[in-house]
């Protein structure tokens, strides 16, 4: 194991893939557990409804465990697992045709209302709320994924320019929304 | 807050948020026979080994093969379809320009500034370029506009080269012209050299020839190029030579040394004619000098008594009669009544009179008698005859040789109905012209084949003929307004029973005279000149009047709705009952035109009507009529 992967936010061993290509449901489950939190942030922030992203990940899973094989090892497993929701996402939109929603209507739908922490809630809330879904996604594939920017970049296909430039403006909108008010 | 708190209460609401669906996960992936199911019934018996065996063939038909498959085909659709519209965007954009482009005449004058002109099918000037450092400076410094045409612009670069001082007397102009339909060609060589040529005497500079050469339309080469690279190739001589050379050297050389076809403007060709004769007549001065004999032979008035022979060429003059333009000769009331249309291709000077008068010069026996038309229906002018006998292939060669000589002369005697001509040489001449018909009778020779001329609202002229007709090559037609100048125009459309001539810069309810050359009588093989006048009466425009505004009861200012061309303009105005009033135009505007009206009165209602207008689009001019009433608001409150 190298050492500086160990220090990810979201660390997953690309040897997981061969035990589940060999038939460990244990790997699967482990895998399941290290991902399917930043999955679901990152279709969420997609989708704007809890429901479609809860979906969307058990397709993704669904997707990872036919694709296992597919896998080729190339740093950081998460990317290749993001591309996967993103392209499942793409796809269901294509069939329904994706609408924008304003915020309003999809607040309801978000399921914000499961978080016990107010202040919780509030953050994510707003970061619904004030924030592109580029630069929503910046931060969730950074911050709760433990994506570099630099893999951020090859995964959205944007320069890694823009790719730091989203993530910051993201964060510094965040933190004069909330100022001194938390 | 903190970036760290803030990620921190990102991730903490998150990881409340999301669902742990494990379970419903392996449910859909056993729904949906993924490696897990067998591995599931691993705990049934089944080894992993055989799991992994059913995985690779699952995982090859997976959907999500199927999916990524649909994505790589919408994808790639999506892609086709962009270059595939691409493609087509540029096609278009590439076939618009060609078409521009073929629909552009070129035109390239070589003085020795080399102006290249380009222009559309009706004349319209589109651009002009210097071809060479002259040309640049001539182009930048002269004033033209843009659908001007051609032949103005002519007048401008001509006046402008001649006030620099590039085109001197005795020097060339060379026009070449790429365009394809030689129609076109032969009018635009007759239009621009008889446009040259007036100009050329306006400003007092004689003795310029005007050469005309026709290149293909995608020649690489422009100008006077073309004449020497054509004169390096066939003819030898040196392109550096070729380059040194001036146009009339260049010119001289291709008459003198070549059989390449230059067509030469009219006076061009009389000057050439004129200093031919002179050298010619110096010659016969050298060798005739130690005989100089000077024969006389009178000229006696003739008549012809076989009545056969008349009865030939009564014929021959009744089956002509409806194609000629020329005058017929008619038979003189006391001689036997026969017609003769005997002339000679070799100028005399003919003498008419509205009398019966009867021309006989002594016909040489070795020179061939030709029938070919002599004179005008009507008595001419010295010069308007001179200039009609060389415009129909006369030459002006022994008139002039004789005079040099002064030993001919010729007395007409009207009177006798005697004419008598003394001609020096041995060639003897026998021109017999009887009673030339009266104007009445000529007009309806002159116009017998064309049955009606129409003119359209858009400007084409519409002419209909009695008899089928046949075009040859030199079909030309020539469209003349009263004061005499030429409008431009193009055949558009032709058959045998019918010819379509687009024009520019028509004037409604003008009298214009259309001349129509190269054309024969199915049956016929002689081509004949049609002329007939006509007015254009159904000209229409779209220039329309927004608002009448009346001013101190006498000035009426119409406010155009779109930007106005005027050419001689009129205006009319009459009031309800009929009655008109003097009326003149003070100024024309672009979008307003403001005329003077006298006489008019309170409370009544007029109607204007200004003719000679068009819009930027059109090519031809109409008019526009518009009723206004003059109410005054204040004298109508002090009424009530």
């Amino acid at each position: 194991m190298k050492e500086g992967a160990q220090k990810r936010k979201v660390y997953i061993d690309e040897r997981l893939f061969e035990r589940i290509r060999q038939g460990d449901q244990d790997a699967f489950r482990e895998l399941y557990e290290l991902s399917y939190k930043p999955l679901y942030a990152f279709l969420l922030s997609y989708t704007q409804n809890s429901e479609d992203a809860k979906d969307l990940l058990q397709d993704t899973f669904v997707q990872i465990l036919k694709k296992c094989d597919l896998y080729r090892e190339q740093g950081n497993p998460m990317a290749w697992m993001m591309k996967i929701a993103k392209n499942l996402f793409l796809m269901k939109c294509r069939k329904e045709k994706y609408t924008d929603t304003n915020y309003d209507d999809m607040e309801n739908a978000l399921g914000f209302d499961g978080i016990s922490n107010a202040d919780d809630r509030i953050v994510l809330e707003k970061m619904f709320e004030i924030l592109s879904l580029e630069d929503r996604n910046m931060i969730i594939m950074h911050d709760i994924s433990g994506l570099k920017h630099r893999e951020i970049a090859r995964l959205m296909d944007m320069p890694l320019g823009t790719v730091i430039a989203r993530y910051n403006r993201g964060i510094r909108k965040l933190q004069k929304e909330f100022g001194d008010k938390l | 807050m903190k970036k760290k708190e803030l990620k921190n209460r990102i991730e903490c609401g998150f990881s409340e948020l999301a669902p742990d669906i494990f379970e419903a996960v392996m449910e859909e992936a056993e729904i949906q026979k993924v490696a897990f199911c067998q591995l599931k019934s691993e705990d049934t018996g089944m080894s992993a080994q055989e799991n992994a065996d059913i995985l690779q063939p699952e995982v090859e038909n997976s959907e999500l093969n199927d999916d990524n498959l649909f994505m790589l085909k919408g994808r790639f659709m999506k892609y086709a379809l962009s270059i595939c519209g691409v493609l087509v965007v540029a096609c278009l954009c590439l076939f618009v320009f060609l078409a521009n482009k073929k629909d552009s005449l070129y035109i390239v004058l070589d003085i020795n500034p080399s102006i290249q002109v380009e222009m559309n099918k009706s004349y319209q000037v589109k651009g002009i370029k210097g071809l060479n450092e002259d040309g640049k400076s001539v182009v930048k410094e002269i004033q033209w506009k843009k659908r001007e045409l051609v032949q103005d612009l002519m007048d401008t670069i001509i006046q402008d080269v001649v006030d620099k001082s590039y085109l001197h007397e005795n020097e060339g102009i060379l026009v070449t012209l790429s365009i394809a339909d030689k129609n076109i060609c032969y009018d635009l060589e007759d239009k621009l050299g008889d446009r040259i040529d007036k100009k050329l005497t306006e400003l007092d500079v004689q003795g310029v020839t005007t050469a005309f050469q026709k290149v293909e339309n995608n020649s690489a080469n422009k100008g006077r190029k073309v004449l020497e690279e054509e004169l390096a190739k066939n003819y030898g001589l040196n392109q550096e030579q070729a380059k040194k050379m001036s146009i009339m050297e260049l010119i001289q050389y291709c008459q003198d040394n070549t059989q390449l076809e230059l067509d030469f403007s009219k006076s061009s060709v009389k000057g050439q004619e004129t200093q031919k004769d002179k050298e010619k007549v110096t010659k016969e001065q050298k060798t005739q000098s130690k005989s100089s004999q000077i024969k006389e032979t009178t000229t006696q008035v003739k008549q012809k008594d076989s009545k056969d022979e008349e009865k030939s060429l009564e014929d021959e003059y009744s089956e002509n009669i409806s194609e000629e333009t020329t005058v017929p000769f008619k038979d003189n009331e006391s001689s036997s009544g026969g017609y003769e249309r005997q002339s000679q291709k070799v100028t005399s000077p003919t003498t008419t009179t509205e009398s019966s008068a009867q021309v006989t010069l002594p016909v040489s026996p070795q020179t061939p008698v030709q029938t070919t038309s002599p004179a005008s229906s009507e008595p001419l002018a010295e010069s308007d005859r001179t200039e009609q006998q060389e415009s129909e292939g006369y030459s002006s060669q022994n008139t002039e040789g004789s005079s040099e000589n002064d030993s001919s002369d010729y007395t007409v005697n009207t009177e006798e109905k005697e004419i008598k001509y003394t001609i020096e040489g041995e060639s003897e001449y026998q021109i017999n012209i009887n009673n030339i018909d009266s104007g009445k009778d000529k007009d309806e020779l002159v116009y017998q084949n064309i049955k009606q001329i129409t003119c359209t609202s858009a400007g084409n002229i519409n002419i209909l003929f009695k008899d089928k007709v046949i075009y040859t090559s030199s079909l030309r037609v020539v469209i003349r307004d009263e004061k005499g100048n030429d409008i431009a125009c193009r055949v558009v459309k032709n058959n045998k029973k019918q010819m379509t001539v687009s024009a520019v810069g028509m004037v409604k309810d003008n009298r214009y005279t259309i001349i129509i050359e190269g054309i024969h009588r199915e049956g016929s093989n002689q081509a004949v000149k049609i002329t007939k006048a006509f007015i254009a009466k159904d000209l229409m425009t779209q220039s329309k009047i927004r608002k009448i505004t009346v001013k101190d009861m006498e000035f009426v200012t119409l406010e155009m709705k779109s930007e106005t061309y005027y050419k001689d303009t009129t205006v009319k105005v009459k009031d309800a009952d009929g009655n008109q009033y003097d009326a003149k135009i003070v100024e024309k505007g672009k979008d307003e035109i403001k005329v003077q009206i006298l006489g008019m009165k309170l409370e009544n209602s007029y109607f204007i009507t200004i003719n000679g207008i068009k819009t930027y689009k059109e090519n031809n001019y109409g008019s526009v009529t518009k009723d206004f009433n003059i109410v005054y608001k204040e004298i109508d409150s002090f009424k009530i």
